[in-house]
């Protein structure tokens, strides 16, 4: 059963959509443990909450100009905590490697520097917070993220004329491991390209421009 | 564990009973999450509004709880005779609320342990009595081994679950319940359920539940 609807849509008019499955990574896995108890009676281990959503132009679907510039130069492969070439992160297989954060994040809104440079604004938006994600119960016995992309202000800007989104994930606001080969607990930031996520999902691209707007329904059901 | 689409909730119930130590019965079985877990999961992992951030549910597992129904009591005559479920007695099955040993541990729809019995407390017939206990706090913090799992532990000593006149109580059903459970209330409602074949407590022995969620 299909838990993600992304529908795209340019002027207003539905012009793509995908029709997919998530996959609840390690991390989601590894929160929930520990979100159903008390270290002691009235003091939850954790206590973080669905609340950030983000994008990204990484996994197997990623596919033609993030090879060239300007996003090879903004977005280079290489530093997820896999260190991978930014192709190959992939919902049906989240273990080889482990799926932690976007493999190739972008920015909601903020400059173009590299991953890796030194001089990366603090300032640069990478996840959508509330209100452009909000969370509703469709059913009672599931949580769906609702999130909005209007890509005339988000996403796609200067130098980026155009952004070939492959993948998306979502985000509590706590702290989860996001080493990879050397795991370390990350605090997820709406600062940093590079924050763990619970739950993730790759599809083919849905190229945006500066008339699109894209909208994420996710729904996270949990199961009989 | 299914890991693209739903989320699944395995689990593993083991349930020991120890006289002076040594091991003289156990019970192992899957139980179910049911769905009162599940929409309580939904919104224990969501925020009801944001700026300022509130939670939506801020419940956690925190009590165990023992009963005589379920499909599988299968000293039935016992638990259905007095002074445990006779007319008028204790845990009768004809109490308006309690059910008539049917339900089973692979129904979602359950909402309560079918014949809910006393921790600790007084003899009196259902629903209940001031100060008696119906479900104990489970050890905290549990363990997370491996750490997609959460494993609850409750030790129910010789003289819980049992006591004058209850010299052998058949227990056949066991929940698990969240924060919101009134420990001092009968029929709370469990997130998760189980009904294993009869183990009937005596003072002789003490029980030892280990009961595994995995993610």
């Amino acid at each position: 059963m299909n838990n993600v609807l992304i529908l795209h849509r340019r002027h207003g008019k539905l012009v793509d959509y995908r029709e997919l499955h998530n996959v609840w990574v390690d991390n989601g896995r590894k929160y929930l443990a520990k979100m159903i108890t008390e270290t002691t009676f009235g003091s939850p281990i954790r206590d973080d909450r669905l609340k950030y959503f983000g994008v990204g132009i990484g996994s197997v679907n990623r596919t033609g100009m993030v090879t060239s510039p300007p996003f090879s130069v903004s977005y280079p492969a290489g530093y997820d905590p896999w260190s991978t070439t930014g192709d190959v992160y992939w919902k049906d297989r989240p273990l080889g490697p482990e799926i932690q954060t976007l493999e190739l994040p972008v920015r909601k809104s903020g400059g173009s520097l590299g991953y890796g440079d030194p001089l990366l604004s603090a300032t640069d938006v990478w996840l959508f917070s509330p209100p452009e994600v909000y969370f509703t119960h469709q059913t009672s016995q599931s949580v769906t993220a609702h999130a909005y992309i209007d890509a005339s202000t988000d996403v796609v800007y200067s130098p980026f004329t155009q952004m070939p989104l492959t993948e998306a994930g979502l985000y509590t606001d706590g702290v989860h491991n996001a080493g990879g080969a050397t795991p370390s607990d990350v605090a997820v930031d709406v600062n940093k390209p590079y924050s763990p996520l619970v739950a993730y999902v790759n599809f083919d691209t849905i190229l945006l421009d500066s008339n699109s707007t894209v909208e994420f329904i996710w729904s996270v059901r949990f199961a009989p | 564990m299914r890991i693209i689409d739903d989320i699944q909730v395995k689990q593993n119930v083991y349930i020991t009973a120890r006289e002076r130590g040594k091991i003289v019965a156990r019970r192992e079985g899957h139980n179910i999450f049911l769905n009162t877990g599940r929409e309580w999961l939904a919104t224990l992992i969501s925020y009801a509004s944001f700026s300022p951030d509130v939670f939506e549910n801020e419940a956690r597992v925190r009590y165990m709880g023992f009963g005589i129904g379920g499909f599988r009591q299968l000293a039935l005559p016992t638990a259905n005779a007095s002074p445990i479920g006779g007319a008028g007695d204790a845990y009768r099955a004809s109490y308006s609320q309690a059910g008539a040993n049917s339900q089973t541990d692979t129904d979602p729809t359950v909402t309560q342990l079918e014949r809910p019995v006393r921790v600790t407390g007084t003899t009196n017939d259902y629903p209940t009595n001031t100060g008696d206990r119906w479900v104990e706090q489970i050890q905290a913090p549990p363990l997370h081994d491996p750490a997609t799992t959460t494993t609850f532990r409750r030790l129910f000593g010789q003289l819980e679950v049992n006591y004058a006149p209850y010299v052998s109580v058949p227990l056949s059903e066991i929940g698990l319940f969240i924060s919101d459970a009134n420990p001092e209330f009968a029929f709370n409602v469990p997130v998760a359920y189980d009904t294993f074949d009869t183990l009937s407590k005596t003072s002789a022995f003490e029980l030892e539940v280990i009961w595994t969620l995995s993610f």
